[in-house]
């Protein structure tokens, strides 16, 4: 019944003739769709199983196969076999398929299978959609300077692909009349885009919890510390953050970059002290300004490190992150965890040791007596011959500076007692080992004490006014409760004064050096690496730190003075507004039909002669309405009945001469209409 | 919902219709006649689109707000070209001959594009339907094919014609109604064989004969009735192959009549198609031939113009109104 109701529905109207081609796709259209794949994959590939590289290479061999030999395509049963099993596959490699990862690998997969199910427009349209999205996809992993060419390829091939697929196929374009048009598409939407980029209202925070995907492989300090953690920070070259000095910046060796302070202590492992465990529960005022320490005015472009610990210079005096506080450790922290590329400005006297009114926590006079007994004995031992507090720690320092202590990347492993195995066994050992053991000794002597985690130190870039603080720049030290000062001891230095005057490579042996891809190894290579990182800097403080604060501000400069989300709406849609409106006129403004000069100058004679005694009704015949004229002005008689005659031949007869249609412009433009006195 | 969608599919029809009014042959297409909406793929894309910006917005990611506004831009642009590819076409409606009831009335739409710029991708016919897309370069024009079944004789208005576009991308398509206000005339089915139509008729025949065989022009040899005149039979042709046959004679001059109430006890539609199968043979052995229907006579004629007339007549033939008048 409404089989027949539905045919004779469909019997209504006109059919096209003919029976349609099946649908199929050209090698052009194919050979587009597989660019576009190879350009969005190629960001993931690095990081992703080899196996789903494999996936995609056999899907577009096959798919041109089928396109240059005939091969039959996969059919229902087999993709619908593939699909799922690609997807048990990556849930079971990744234990879930909603993180970053594996949502990459599942989109990387559906575009593979995808592009063996392309015969209609609408599949070949699909297969653009997915790899646009796979292309997304790439961007929340990396987005430094070097995916903006990614972004280029990706959506000049995509659109390339997506003209071609929607095309019928035997109808592609030249890859050049392709190019060309995407070119002017592109073009005509650049200004939009830009404009959605800069007024879209951007929101201060995630819409809903980040997957944990984001947050997988990334490198940084800790709110914990164990022997090896911090020597595995040392191996990366990945920048942790950017900084720029006000004027002359402080020596490097004062470049102590404060970060988690580290206060309970369990004889192996170092942990932040949690705030129930506090007495104190909020920052004090700071400490004044010792009249002989300098203070340094500089702003920090932070890294995304997901975590709340801002990294000040120590001392931090002030900074311009309203939501940030001082914690009672005196870590400086933001109100959530910094999850994208932030810049802050901060004011800080470099000055190793601040005033407390606090007594120091209970925590940091702590030490587990299971654990690490030989220290404590020899804290003890040391203690009672040196004649103050003062004295024992630095003959601790000097134990460390004169008997056979090594600074190494390759610590050997440590046994139950970490501390006792370091200092009587291994006796090296990498920053963590000597400010934990610095740490413990201070305690056993019964001093509070407590290990900074942070990082020392930094590399000009010589090709631009900032420095670069990198993950190997990760230290630990320790600050120590003296007189009512955090005064703070660098153990380190006292092993390997290099390393905090000249950086860790200076102090380790050449041979470790090679192993890390630091930079200035050749000085070819280091100028070309330090421009591309000065570039990259630029890129980070102008593009990609661009958010709600940098909209605020660039709506104060158009004069809202406390703009709110919905003037930031407002001025986002009037401006798309004004653009599209720009953009319709400009190119509706040549797109009719070319005026015909024969027309516009027949035109043009009517007007005036409408002066002379009524317009010419629509549809009037030219010589009725010159009839009428002549009536009512016989003298124009003889001019306009020549121009007249010419007019309906020029129209009438074929196609006009040239010439002939600019004599008649030239005889409408002569004609002079009779002098007011003489009109009836 | 099944139901629901022709019936709004109509009311949007009727809709269109009051709004533009009916269509002369030819007509430009302006702005305001041109309707846009996404296709299926665009609504996907416009979701895909939505997901980038939510991620974008999530994670802060600013190449993340760059691409997805590159792209709402590209769309947004695409809109536009896809509305302008049509405006400002010239259409003109073609063809449309009569048929007989049961073929298809041919149809075509010649596009001429006036403009500077060239025009891509344009079908004619209902989403579905489509004819191949045409791309017209400036100042060029092309020919669409469009076809119509036809079921019953008479005259239909012309349906609606639907001038689409999915350029560039196929993520909007653009279209336009035209509503040609000339009607399609359809003939009655010829009914299959004269002969092979009446045999249950014989005594009508009789008195069809008179009509149909009158004694001027030899046109065949049939099988005799008993008692024929022996003037018809076909001596020579007994000689040649020994079977006994008929000459057959028919008025030569034009003064054939058809008439309605010889084929009386057929249906009025059964009476109408032998008619038409009466016409078109005459038509074809170029004789003269009249038509008589209750109500209506042509007198005897030949020629394109009182072929169509009589053909005309049976098409919009009806019993009750002939009565009537």
């Amino acid at each position: 019944m409404r089989a027949e109701r539905h045919g004779r529905q469909r019997m209504r109207g006109w059919r096209a003739q003919g029976i349609p081609a099946p649908e199929q796709t050209s090698v052009a259209q194919l050979v587009w769709l597989l660019l576009l794949i190879t350009v969005v994959s190629a960001p993931h590939l690095r990081t992703l199983p080899f196996w789903i590289s494999a996936i995609i290479f056999v899907a577009a061999i096959w798919r041109m196969g089928a396109a240059f030999k005939r091969w039959p395509m996969p059919g229902t049963i087999l993709r619908g076999t593939l699909t799922l099993g690609s997807a048990l596959a990556v849930g079971f490699v990744y234990r879930q398929i909603s993180g970053l990862e594996a949502g990459s690998a599942l989109l990387l997969i559906m575009l593979a299978l995808k592009l063996l199910e392309t015969h209609s427009a609408r599949d070949r349209s699909l297969v653009v959609l997915i790899a646009w999205f796979v292309l997304f996809a790439a961007f929340l992993r990396e987005q430094s300077l070097g995916s903006v060419p990614l972004l280029a390829a990706g959506v000049v091939a995509g659109t390339v692909a997506l003209l071609q697929a929607a095309r019928n196929n035997s109808q592609v374009m030249t890859p050049l009349a392709a190019l060309l048009l995407t070119a002017r598409l592109l073009m005509h939407a650049v200004p939009l885009a830009l404009a959605l980029f800069l007024l879209f209202p951007r929101l201060p925070g995630p819409l809903w919890a980040l997957p944990s995907g984001a947050q997988n492989g990334r490198t940084g300090l800790s709110s914990q510390m164990s022997p090896g953690d911090i020597t595995s920070l040392a191996q990366s070259s990945e920048a942790a953050f950017r900084v720029r000095f006000d004027g002359t910046p402080p020596d490097r060796s004062q470049l102590y970059w404060r970060g988690p302070v580290l206060e309970s202590f369990d004889g192996r492992r170092w942990r932040a002290l949690p705030d129930g465990a506090r007495r104190q529960k909020s920052g004090r005022p700071l400490p004044p300004n010792p009249a002989d320490a300098p203070v340094y005015s500089y702003e920090i472009m932070l890294e995304p490190h997901h975590q709340r610990w801002l990294l000040p210079l120590e001392t931090p005096l002030s900074w311009d992150i309203a939501a940030a506080s001082l914690s009672p450790a005196r870590e400086l922290l933001s109100a959530r965890p910094v999850a994208t590329r932030s810049a802050w400005r901060g004011r800080s006297v470099a000055t190793p040791r601040f005033r407390d009114a606090r007594a120091p926590e209970q925590a940091t006079r702590e030490v587990s007596a299971a654990r690490n007994p030989r220290s404590a004995a020899l804290a003890a031992e040391m203690r009672a011959a040196a004649g103050s507090d003062r004295a024992y720690l630095r003959s601790v320092l000097s134990m460390f500076r004169q008997q056979a202590y090594y600074y190494t990347l390759e610590p050997p492993p440590l046994g139950d007692h970490p501390v006792d195995d370091f200092l009587f066994r291994t006796r090296s050992g990498f920053c963590e080992h000597y400010a934990s053991a610095f740490a413990l000794l201070a305690r056993a002597a019964g001093i509070p004490a407590r290990v900074v985690t942070g990082y020392q130190g930094g590399e000009p870039n010589p090709l631009a006014d900032y420095w670069i603080v990198r993950q190997s720049d990760a230290h630990a030290w320790t600050e120590v409760w003296v007189d009512g000062y955090w005064q703070r001891y660098d153990p380190t230095a006292a092993v390997a004064p290099q390393r905090v005057d000249a950086g860790m490579a200076a102090a380790l042996p050449g041979s470790v050096n090679t192993e890390l891809p630091l930079l200035g190894s050749s000085p070819w290579f280091g100028r070309v690496a330090f421009g591309w990182d000065a570039l990259n800097a630029q890129w980070d403080r102008w593009v990609l730190a661009f958010g709600p604060d940098q909209q605020s501000a660039l709506l104060g400069r158009l004069g809202f003075t406390s703009p709110s989300l919905r003037d930031l709406a407002l001025v986002c849609a009037a401006t798309v507004g004004i653009i599209l409106l720009l953009f319709t006129w400009l190119t509706l403004r040549n797109h009719g039909a070319k005026p015909d000069p024969l027309e516009q100058s027949w035109q043009y004679l009517c007007k005036r002669l409408a002066r002379l005694s009524r317009p010419r009704k629509p549809g009037e015949a030219p010589t009725e309405y010159a009839a009428v004229l002549i009536a009512a002005q016989p003298e124009l008689a003889a001019p306009l009945g020549s121009l007249t005659a010419l007019y309906l031949r020029l129209r009438y007869e074929g196609i006009p001469d040239r010439a002939e249609v600019l004599r008649f412009r030239r005889l409408v433009r002569q004609f002079r209409l009779p002098p007011a006195g003489a009109r009836g | 919902m099944q139901l629901s969608r022709p019936a709004l599919a109509a009311l949007m029809q009727r809709w269109f219709r009051r709004r533009q009014g009916a269509d002369g042959d030819s007509i430009e297409l302006h702005q305001r006649r041109i309707y846009i909406l996404p296709t299926r793929i665009g609504l996907g894309f416009g979701v895909v689109l939505f997901t980038m910006l939510l991620g974008a917005l999530n994670y802060s990611n600013n190449m993340g707000f760059a691409l997805a506004f590159l792209l709402t831009a590209v769309t947004v642009v695409s809109i536009h070209h896809c509305q302008r590819n049509l405006t400002g076409l010239r259409l003109a409606i073609d063809g449309c001959a009569p048929v007989f009831a049961g073929e298809m009335i041919e149809c075509s739409v010649r596009i001429t594009n006036p403009g500077r710029s060239p025009r891509w991708q344009i079908s004619a016919g209902p989403a579905g339907a489509l004819t191949p897309p045409v791309d017209l370069a400036a100042d060029g024009s092309a020919k669409l094919q469009l076809c119509l079944p036809t079921t019953r004789r008479g005259t239909q208005p012309c349906p609606e014609i639907r001038v689409s576009t999915r350029y560039p991308f196929g993520l909007f398509e653009a279209w336009a109604w035209l509503y040609p206000v000339r009607e399609l005339m359809v003939y009655p089915q010829p009914a299959a064989e004269l002969a092979a139509a009446l045999p249950a008729q014989a005594a009508d025949l009789e008195h069809a004969g008179d009509t149909l065989r009158g004694s001027d022009e030899f046109v065949g040899l049939r099988v005799p009735v008993p008692g024929e005149s022996p003037a018809r039979i076909a001596w020579k042709a007994l000689a040649r192959s020994g079977q006994l046959l008929a000459k057959d004679f028919r008025s030569g001059a034009g003064s054939s009549w058809f008439d309605w109430d010889v084929l009386n006890p057929a249906g009025t539609e059964a009476r109408l198609s032998l008619l038409t199968r009466m016409i078109l043979d005459a038509d074809a052995d170029g004789r003269a031939y009249g038509l008589r229907l209750p109500g209506v006579e042509l007198p005897p004629d030949k020629g394109r113009e009182h072929y169509h007339r009589c053909l005309t007549t049976l098409a919009v033939f009806s019993l009750g109104a002939a009565h009537e008048g």
